[in-house]
């Protein structure tokens, strides 16, 4: 670039001497060749993108909505399941429930609780073992939860209980009367339906 | 063309002159009418607190539930969409089945709620979201389910008339929730906003909401697995007396708050409705009895207080009392013997009794009751407590002045009577009995209930000689079933005559109070058996506290006793006084204790 100038100024001083610099003028502005058809092919251009624009902002709040709308209706029933959930679990061990389980596995109430006394080491109280024995009848009715599948069966699970007992208790009344009706037999009637009358004896 | 201009303005014109007349000025009301109909005020109802007892276990708890209501005159076959995007016509009969099967009701009784010409009318209360989303999968356009809230109970009954329940319209009618109905219930709020045609909340709109402010939970000095113990025992006791009902209560003698209110029968708040009258209220609050001898506790405090007797004095006590026209016997026949003092309560003796509390003048034996409570309300917050009814020393009739004594022309509830050992047990200090613990509001801030002033009703030595005593009854006295293995243990059998509603007397009121470890007494239970059935002598409840204290020791982990209890004689024969008549024996006197002897 710096040659160019060097050739150029050189060639100037080597011609005809200082020539007259021409006056500036200004250009005449061109006739502009864009058409009216490019500006309106702009303008709508320019309006579609707007309302493309809003038409997908629009879309995107609707959906956010929906979105929002579902996410809510799903949270409402997760709750919903967790606080049938949390009934249940409650139902199963309300106190008169647990106990009424525990006994249907054959687990009975410790004894004697043993202790020891840390300072001492010694054994201050001691255990005993726990001895098998009836099942209790747990008289604590379970609640009459509504809605609630565990408090349902475990309704259902004590009415079993109570029949199970009340048949138990006819089957040994039962047995003791056919028990005392065999004893009747085995007396001597001496050919009669009564006993012969007892004499009580003096002193008692 | 400037013609066309000038039209289209003059059209422009118009139309912005139409939208400022409505914009602008809306005369008609027409902004406000949209902004009406797309406004949706709805009630945002506050949750009701939780109660629980002392380990935290719910005991009453919020639900969200659904009512189903129908629009009858909307009742029609209807065209719904179903889940594969075809429509489907439903009959009304079908609808039935549909609804019946949703809900888990009769197919009569859901027809029975769709028939009729309402524009209103419950199909189902209360029913479960679980349900409730079934039913909306039909899409039934007549039927609406409005949010609502039920209480449940996980416990049912067990403790139901301590907790409480509330009626069909969420009034509460009994127990905590009645009592702690102000902190239970909280301020329901209000959401307004706005919603476009399809019932989608319009996201851009102005939204206004005032919060529900929640209702506050409430812990209960109760706990469930003792209340369990209790009941259980009570129950098993009751059942096998044919008692008419039954009580016990376990409580914290430290602090007076109460562990269990046991009673033989109580309302599952879960189904207040099917629930007798008499098991609506909890009866160791609410039933006054007669005490029994378990007053002989009050009476013995009150001499031994005051100086008259310790628990080594020897009385000599006829076979019966003639006090003017009035005669008065013990349970048990026996000649005129000579007792300590400590060996007639631990027979429990009416005569001896008398003759040791009548060195108290009239006034002085009523103020002695009056100030362990008796004829006043102790105050837990629980409705309905009776006051039980001590008369005037005045108005006592010649008996009276006598019985008073022992229990009998005297009544409170079977928590005064707790409350009364309670202060002997505490070094005499009675702290009235109280069951909330504290109350946890929605924010989170924790406020207790102020408890009540410990009140020194006794002198610290007169109350360690009522223990004394008390460990004498069931060691070497009538109460030796009541002993609780490893453990130091007093306590006081009673037995009283139950007043008949008809006049007179039917049945007895058996009770046995009794508090462990004797070394330092922490728990306290009182069982009591109304009009059990059979022989006086069989039907006591000693094994029952038994059984129940046991349990609370345990369950508890309190240290078993290592240390023995004090040993009175009961009896010292070679001091009978020959010259003590059933008519003179209230006149004879014995050496006043020194102080180092009612110090012992």
């Amino acid at each position: 670039m710096s040659s160019a100038a060097t050739t150029a100024s050189s060639g100037a001083s080597e011609g005809h001497g200082p020539e007259r610099r021409r006056p500036l003028s200004v250009v005449p502005h061109r006739a502009s060749r864009r058409s009216r058809v490019s500006t309106v092919v702009m303008c709508a251009l320019a309006l579609a993108a707007a309302l493309v624009g809003i038409l997908v902002l629009n879309i995107q709040i609707t959906q956010g909505q929906y979105e929002l709308t579902e996410l809510t209706g799903q949270q409402r029933a997760l709750s919903q399941e967790n606080e049938a959930l949390t009934q249940d679990i409650e139902a199963n061990s309300a106190p008169q429930n647990l106990a009424a389980r525990a006994n249907d596995l054959g687990m009975v109430s410790a004894k004697d609780v043993g202790s020891i006394d840390i300072a001492s080491g010694a054994v201050s109280a001691p255990s005993a073992v726990a001895e098998k024995g009836d099942p209790q009848n747990i008289l604590v009715p379970p609640a009459k939860l509504k809605g609630s599948d565990a408090a349902e069966a475990n309704r259902r699970a004590a009415e079993e209980r109570a029949e199970k007992r009340a048949k138990e208790e006819a089957d040994k009344k039962t047995a003791e009367r056919e028990a005392a009706q065999k004893a009747d037999n085995a007396r001597d009637l001496n050919g009669g339906s009564l006993p012969a009358p007892s004499q009580r004896a003096p002193g008692n | 063309m400037q013609v066309g201009i000038a039209v289209l303005l003059v059209l422009l014109l118009l139309v912005v002159g139409k939208l400022f007349w409505i914009q602008g000025l809306d005369p008609s009301g027409r902004a406000e009418a949209a902004a009406a109909q797309r406004t949706l005020v709805e009630s945002i109802p506050a949750v009701r607190g939780e109660i629980t007892d002392s380990r935290g276990a719910v005991l009453a708890r919020t639900l969200q539930r659904y009512d189903i209501t129908v629009d009858q005159t909307a009742v029609t076959s209807v065209d719904v969409p179903s889940t594969d995007g075809s429509t489907q016509t439903v009959t009304p009969t079908q609808a039935v089945y549909k609804i019946a099967d949703a809900l888990g009701m009769s197919d009569t009784d859901v027809k029975k709620a769709l028939d009729g010409d309402k524009t209103f009318n419950y199909v189902a209360r209360g029913v479960t979201p679980e349900q409730y989303n079934k039913l909306r999968e039909l899409n039934l356009p007549y039927i609406y389910g409005q949010p609502t809230f039920q209480r449940s109970y996980p416990n049912g009954s067990l403790g139901g008339s301590v907790v409480g329940f509330l009626g069909g319209d969420s009034q509460a009618l009994g127990g905590i929730e009645q009592t702690q109905d102000s902190a239970l219930r909280g301020t329901d709020g209000e959401r307004r906003f706005e919603i476009s045609g399809d019932g989608v909340r319009i996201p851009v709109a102005p939204q206004e909401q005032k919060a529900a402010q929640n209702g506050s939970d409430v812990q209960l000095s109760l706990d469930s697995d003792v209340q369990f113990f209790a009941e259980q025992a009570v129950r098993e006791r009751a059942k096998a007396l044919k008692a008419e009902w039954g009580t016990a209560v376990v409580m914290d003698v430290k602090t007076g708050k109460v562990l269990a209110l046991a009673d033989t029968s109580s309302v599952d708040p879960n189904a207040p409705g099917e629930a007798k009258a008499e098991d609506l209220g909890v009866r160791a609050v609410t039933q006054s009895v007669e005490p029994g001898s378990t007053e002989k506790i009050a009476t013995l405090a009150g001499a031994l207080d005051r100086g008259i007797v310790t628990p080594s004095t020897q009385i000599t006590v006829p076979s019966y009392l003639q006090i003017g026209s009035e005669k008065i016997t013990d349970a048990f026949d026996h000649p005129a013997q000579n007792r300590t003092v400590a060996g007639i309560i631990g027979d429990s003796m009416n005569t001896g009794t008398v003759i040791m509390g009548s060195k108290m003048d009239k006034q002085t034996r009523h103020d002695n009751l009056a100030n362990f409570g008796v004829g006043q309300a102790t105050g837990i917050e629980l409705p309905g407590e009776s006051t039980g009814i001590l008369a005037p020393a005045d108005q006592w009739d010649a008996r009276q002045e006598y019985t008073v004594l022992f229990g009998q022309g005297v009544s409170q509830t079977p928590l005064r009577t707790a409350s009364i050992f309670q202060a002997v047990a505490n070094k005499g200090r009675q702290i009235e009995p109280r069951i909330v613990n504290s109350v946890t509001a929605a924010d989170g801030t924790v406020s207790t209930p102020q408890s009540p002033e410990p009140k020194q009703v006794l002198s610290e030595s007169a109350a360690q000689d009522t223990l004394d005593v008390m460990e004498n009854v069931v060691t070497q006295g009538g109460a030796k079933e009541a002993a609780v293995p490893g453990y130091r243990v007093g306590g006081k059998t009673g037995t009283a005559e139950a007043p008949s509603d008809s006049g007179g007397y039917d049945g007895y009121t058996t009770s046995f109070v009794g508090v462990a470890p004797m070394e330092d007494p922490q728990y306290l239970v009182a069982v009591t058996m109304q009009r059990p059935q059979g022989d006086v002598h069989t039907v006591g409840v000693t094994s029952t506290f038994s059984t129940i204290m046991s349990q609370v020791l345990h369950h508890y982990n309190v240290a078993p006793s290592t240390t023995e209890g004090p040993k009175f004689d009961m009896q010292v024969p070679e001091n009978i006084k020959r010259d003590v008549t059933p008519e003179n024996a209230l006149e004879q006197t014995w050496p006043e204790p020194s102080r180092d002897d009612s110090q012992g």
